[in-house]
């Protein structure tokens, strides 16, 4: 199975701004820590203002999950923010609604169809209100990776381990 | 009953039609249904425009296609997830 890095270097707490800022800052993110082509952050922003990634939740926490295509990506790896104050993020599917999101979950897959597994237990990971809550009153880095490691399937991904 | 060509679309066709796809999957098994899945991009729904017989996408549709189209985004967001697998039972079995 594919793994996915996830370390604290991948983890934003109590960040703020619209929805292009915190993209943008999360995607250089991941060029920095060379997981990534520069190209992907350009990737990145197209594809949310085409594909938007919002999702609504059954909770008061609504998630977007940014990603774009596999040639951007040089490592799978998975990059998270919970944001201080909701940004707006446009719907999933939909032309003209918007969400306020307070968690990114911003993905780098380098295969298309592999990681059926993470992104299963992505979704229910946001279909559970408890462990959203849990992830977005995260007070470290440490604890939000230690929380992510613990429900989805990143395999030897421990923090730091590349 | 012919098999249906149900194409899976997202944004980028590698992280949510794959979600989408599995539980797709899933459904016919349960239903014993024989469905031919296919994956892929929505900029690439042009090419099958006159063999597929459903289509089930997590993105925004702008064009207008002669098969039905089915928003899929309850399979991720679990939110009227139930509608959205009745909607697309009653399409495979017709």
């Amino acid at each position: 199975m594919a793994e996915f890095y996830l370390g604290e270097n991948l983890v934003f707490l109590h960040m703020t701004g619209t929805c292009e800022d915190i993209l943008r800052e999360m995607a250089e993110n991941l060029v920095k820590e060379d997981l990534v082509e520069t190209s992907f952050v350009s990737g990145i922003m197209e594809r949310e203002k085409d594909y938007p990634t919002g999702l609504p939740t059954n909770s008061s926490i609504s998630v977007a999950i940014p990603h774009t295509d596999i040639e951007h990506v040089k490592k799978n790896a998975i990059s998270v923010a919970v944001l201080k104050e909701p940004a707006a993020f446009r719907v999933m599917g939909e032309a003209s609604m918007e969400t306020p999101v307070s968690i990114i979950f911003m993905l780098a897959m380098k295969e298309s169809h592999a990681q059926l597994s993470l992104l299963k237990d992505l979704m229910t990971f946001l279909q559970d209100e408890g462990t959203l809550r849990d992830l977005y009153d995260s007070k470290t880095k440490e604890e939000v990776v230690q929380l992510i490691d613990r429900k989805l399937s990143l395999t030897a991904s421990k923090g730091g381990d590349r | 009953m012919a098999k249906k060509q149900v194409l899976v679309a997202c944004g980028a066709g590698i992280a949510t039609s794959t979600v989408v796809n599995s539980a797709i999957e899933e459904m016919a098994k349960e239903n014993k249904i024989d469905v031919n899945l296919i994956q892929i991009k929505i900029a690439e729904v042009q090419s099958y425009v006159d063999t597929a017989d459903l289509l089930v996408t997590t993105a925004m549709v702008k064009t207008s296609y002669p098969f039905p189209v089915i928003n899929a985004r309850s399979f991720l967001t679990g939110i009227g997830l139930e509608e959205t697998k009745e909607q697309i039972l009653t399409e495979l079995k017709k």
